[in-house]
């Protein structure tokens, strides 16, 4: 049977259709390898960048130190280790007293990211190692508070360390910015002489690990189940929110690009099936004639297909390849160097998924080739059902599905997509029908030509509806990509413009504000608000314990076990928007307090709970009026908790805010720490650059994928209008037997094409703005507003497009003897 | 076994009847025939007098919904669609009017087809014999449209010979043909049918072509002569 279907298929290649199938076919599985490869590459760089901000891969923490059984389980798993300890340690130099974070570093510290130094000979330097034993970095802060120079000796414990530079930058510098204290950096070897570490102190151990992406992983899967209580391991989207949530929205808006294209590559699969399962039809009611099985029909073209998957697949994932390194190419600078190279299996789920795809996208329509009745060899009018709708939707569906869940894709998408999808296509199919049906009624209006094309487009309202649908949803994955592109870029670049904020000033005393808010005007610097902030602890919620309700692991359990940065506030912070509940007004009576949505989730809360604070040791209580959502990303002061005004007048608050300072600008920062002294300066702008660089990259990589989903998208167009030709060709010949004229058959065919492209237009702009709002107001949280200008441009540009594409498409009806199309058509 | 196996085809009272949206429509009235081996049989009837209709049933190709089918000593309105396909594969050839040849296959390949389908080892030494036999043997690796149409239909021909049947089918051979074309077609596939014995059932409007068979049935009346 494998030999009769090769045959027949090496035959078939000598047919166009089987070409035009081809070339849909390998443009898909070349655009979803290449994609995939891209993105799968994309996702490494990210997490590097993100183990750039812990300082490795995977990093433990706990107040004991780790077992060395544990540690000989990473070094066994191929990973390299560093080590550093945390503690606070009070200094005392020249009289002067500073409580200052002590972090000792083992050789190999940083594995990931690097500290940036200055010292009077070298200037600034980025190093990918700490200080040598016997040496100290500090930062800034810590000079002018003990009145030190770089050269003089710091005694920590009792190690005299010699300060070698100044600390500019620190990758994992982390978690509780507002008790900072400033840093001093030194050798782990030089611990022991220290002689800080007695039983009773309080330190913190971290142990970092980098390595291969899988090793990592393994280990990671291998530690979880052995951690115990006060272990944790680091997690870059719980303990740097504002990183984290960028990186999330990275990983969505790709894989949701990279489904587009997928569901576009799926439209060309099965239209290019559908034309040749209809080539088919005599065939195989000739074979079924000369006594073959049905079971041995389906077996033949499920081998041919096999085959042709197989190859295609192989040729796709080869050209995909190409193109990936191509991609990496174009953006060697933007993306960071790969740890590992794509492994094998990468390429074998591209090459499946190309198989997989085809026999998804394809069986629908090839499975009714079982059913063609061999009495077709006598009476040709005998056409086998139409695929099965819900088959070939059930396929897609399960593929696209699969798909999504293997990219780890917020489930309210892949539940959206796979609940809605149908729905909404069969629904509209429906409506197009309908629609299209009644398009006849209007023909007793306008010039004959007109008529004539509302006639005839009512008269196959299922084909063209068919059409219609299919040409709409290619147009919308074009838009979608467009918009996806440039909304979100849009958006996240309003959120960090150049002059985004780069410093965090904290701790400020209530006596320092009039004088620093004077100063920052005089000086032209761009701040936020400032912030009144107590700290204290949420202890219960309804007068139970509050770590009884906590999601193990959630962001609402890290926040029960540190003090929290409250404030209050007459007035909703800019980047903050009310979800439930409502703000307060002007007047409102203490005691009321608004929550922030991510840790009212993990903790159950809603409005009108009653939450008790443990603050300096007094109970303060508050009743919820309130969710808030807000933007991590937006690099302003967030609270997880704003109270009313007159809730926290008891306690004492120091000020926060956050502000751009232009390098021009920074020797501001040491008079401040001296006219200020107790207020910590914390610099971000690391941050923010890694965020920019995201953002950069990302934009290179949609521009790529609606590149594609725009050469894909005119393939599937032509191949739209290629399934109706023939029909069309068929009944053009035969109108201008009967004596239509070729320039009424031209305005003919001319409405015609323009109507379905105007339609399949407006139906592509409905269902992008119906997708725009639904992902930014319902899973990305952004505004959402009608994009008029574009739909505009979208609607005149597909009538025209279309109809122009199709009116060239059936030239032979105008320029060819009528009695060839005939026969070619018969 | 059927005591009545030396009838090749026995039909018993066969009709046909479809469903439409005005109700039930008798395309076919229960018609009666029987055929022994080697006798040849013309259907004539007016266009839509069941004659099409009759022939597929014969064949197997579509289902009786009355009546029974006997053929080569086998039930075929007990059979299922796969039973059929096979009994076909085994004693029936065909030939129709519009040659349904497989435009991806050449003229060899085509010939060959229905030997590959019971996997026979020399099909390809068959089928060359057959397609000289129709005068082709220097068009063995021309597609159909490189064919004209009296090449295509001796390809056909070819085709349904190679397999040596028990019985052939054939719908209007010479329709698409031009007379003189036609002629010698006919000729050819009286040739062979007398070389081969085998049994002959034709429908046809040429009055000339059905006076050439034994037996005569006119539809949609039944009429034997």
């Amino acid at each position: 049977m494998m030999a009769l279907g090769l045959r027949l298929l090496r035959r078939e290649t000598r047919q166009r259709e089987l070409w035009i199938m081809v070339v849909a076919l390998m443009i898909a599985v070349t655009a979803l390898t290449s994609v995939n490869l891209f993105a799968h590459r994309l996702q490494q760089g990210l997490n590097q960048a993100a183990g750039e901000f812990l300082a490795g891969d995977l990093v433990f923490t706990d107040s004991h130190p780790l077992p060395e059984a544990l540690q000989q389980q990473a070094t066994a798993a191929g990973l390299t280790a560093s080590r550093t300890l945390e503690f606070s340690s009070v200094l005392m130099e020249n009289e002067q007293l500073l409580l200052a974070g002590i972090k000792a570093v083992s050789q190999a510290y940083p594995l990931r990211g690097h500290l940036t130094l200055h010292t009077d000979r070298l200037g600034r330097q980025d190093l990918r190692h700490g200080p040598p034993p016997g040496q100290a970095w500090v930062d800034d802060r810590v000079l002018s508070a003990l009145k030190l120079n770089i050269g003089a000796q710091l005694l920590v414990g009792e190690v005299p360390l010699t300060i070698s530079g100044v600390l500019v930058h620190e990758p994992d510098r982390r978690g509780n910015l507002f008790s900072l204290t400033p840093r001093v950096m030194m050798n782990l070897n030089d611990i022991d002489q220290a002689g800080v570490l007695r039983p009773g102190s309080h330190v913190h151990y971290f142990y970092q690990w980098a390595g291969p992406e899988q090793a990592v992983a393994a280990f990671k899967k291998a530690l979880t189940p052995q951690l115990q209580a006060g272990q944790k391991l680091l997690d870059i989207r719980l303990d740097r929110p504002e990183l984290g949530a960028v990186l999330s929205r990275t990983e969505q808006t790709l894989g949701l690009a990279s489904v587009l294209v997928v569901l576009l590559s799926g439209v060309a699969m099965a239209a290019s099936a559908r034309q040749f399962t209809l080539r088919q039809y005599d065939a195989t009611a000739v074979l079924r004639c000369l006594g073959m099985t049905r079971a041995c029909v389906l077996k033949l073209y499920a081998w041919q297909w096999l085959v042709l998957g197989g190859l295609l697949s192989t040729l796709g994932v080869l050209l995909g390849w190409l193109g990936y390194h191509l991609l990496l190419a174009l953006f060697a600078d933007l993306i960071p160097a790969a740890t590992t190279a794509p492994g094998p299996w990468v390429f074998m789920q591209n090459w499946l998924l190309g198989v997989l795809g085809l026999f998804a996208f394809a069986w629908p329509p090839l499975q009714r080739l079982g059913q063609v009745s061999p009495l077709r060899v006598l009476r040709h009018d005998l056409d086998a059902m139409p695929a099965s709708a819900w088959l070939t939707y059930t396929l897609a569906l399960v593929l696209v599905v699969g798909l999504l869940l293997a990219q780890r894709q917020p489930l309210s998408l892949v539940l959206g997509f796979a609940l809605f999808g149908p729905v909404v296509s069969l629904a509209l199919l429906s409506l197009l029908t309908w629609l299209i049906a009644q398009s006849r009624r209007g023909a007793h209006w306008g010039a004959a030509a007109l008529r004539f094309a509302l006639i005839s487009l009512s008269q196959n309202a299922a084909a063209n509806s068919r059409q219609v649908l299919v040409l709409a949803l290619t147009l919308f994955v074009i838009l979608t990509s467009y918009v996806a592109r440039n909304d979100l870029l849009a958006d996240w670049q309003q959120q960090l413009p150049a002059n985004a904020p780069n410093y965090f000033l904290l701790n400020v005393f209530p006596d320092y504000l009039p004088e620093l808010k004077a100063e920052f005007n005089t000086q032209a610097i761009a701040a936020s608000r400032f912030y009144p902030v107590v700290r204290g602890r949420l202890v219960t919620i309804n007068e139970h314990p509050a770590t009884q309700q906590a999601r193990p692991g959630s962001q609402g359990e890290r926040a029960l076990h540190r003090d929290l940065s409250l404030t209050f506030a007459r007035d909703l912070p800019e980047t903050n928007q009310i979800i439930e509940g409502t703000w307060w007004a002007a007047k409102a009576p203490s005691g009321q307090v608004s929550v922030e949505q991510g840790v009212a989730d993990s903790l159950g809360l809603k409005v009108g709970d009653r939450l008790a604070f443990s603050i300096g040791g007094r109970q303060v209580n508050a009743i919820i009026s309130s969710i808030r959502r807000l933007r991590w990303d937006s690099l302003k002061p967030n609270f997880y908790f704003i109270f009313t005004p007159g809730t926290l007048d008891d306690f004492a608050a120091t000020y926060l805010t956050s502000f751009y300072l232009p390098d021009s600008q920074k020797h501001l920062l040491n008079a401040w720490a001296r006219a200020y002294p107790g207020a910590s300066i914390l610099e971000i702008g690391a941050l923010v650059r890694q965020l920019q660089k995201l953002i950069g990259i990302l934009s290179q990589a949609l521009n790529y994928l609606a590149a594609l989903a725009l050469g894909a998208g005119v393939l599937v167009l032509l191949a739209q209008i290629g399934i109706s030709l023939k029909q069309r060709q068929r009944q053009g010949a035969l109108l201008r037997t009967l004596g239509g004229s070729r320039s009424w058959l031209m305005r003919v065919y001319g409405y015609e094409f323009l109507l379905l492209g105007a339609m399949a237009g407006l139906l592509a702009v409905l269902l992008t703005e119906l997708t725009r709002w639904l992902v930014y107001d319902r899973l990305l949280h952004l505004d959402y507003g009608i994009a008029f200008g574009l739909d505009s441009i979208t609607l005149v540009l597909s009538t025209l497009l279309i109809g122009a594409l199709g009116f060239f498409g059936v030239r032979p009806i105008y320029t060819r003897p009528p009695i060839l199309l005939l026969r070619e058509t018969a | 076994m059927n005591t009545e196996h030396s009838y090749l085809i026995d039909a018993d009272q066969v009709s046909k009847t479809v469903n439409t949206a005005s109700g039930p429509l008798t395309i076919l009235q229960p018609t009666s025939l029987r055929l022994k081996a080697a006798e040849s049989l013309a259907i004539v009837g007016e266009s839509g007098s069941g004659k099409t209709t009759l022939l597929g049933l014969l064949a197997g190709l579509d289902d009786v919904s009355s009546g029974r089918i006997t053929l080569a000593g086998q039930e075929l309105t007990a059979m299922n669609k796969d039973k059929r396909a096979l009994l076909r594969n085994q004693t029936v050839g065909f030939v129709f009017q519009s040659f349904q040849l497989l435009p991806a296959l050449t003229a060899l390949d085509n010939v060959m087809l229905p030997l590959q389908l019971v996997g026979a080892a020399d099909a390809k030494a068959r089928a060359q014999t057959y397609l000289e036999r129709v005068g082709l043997k220097h068009r063995l690796d021309h597609t159909p449209r490189q064919l004209s149409g009296g090449e295509q239909q001796r390809v056909a021909l070819a085709r349904a010979f190679v397999t040596e049947p028990l019985l052939l089918f054939a719908d209007e051979p010479t329709g698409n043909l031009d007379r003189n074309t036609g002629q010698t077609l006919i000729e050819l596939l009286f040739e062979l049918n007398q070389a081969q014995q085998t049994t002959l059932v034709l429908v046809t409007h040429d009055i000339h072509l059905a006076e050439r068979c034994q037996h005569r049935l006119s539809l949609p009346e039944g009429v034997w002569s």
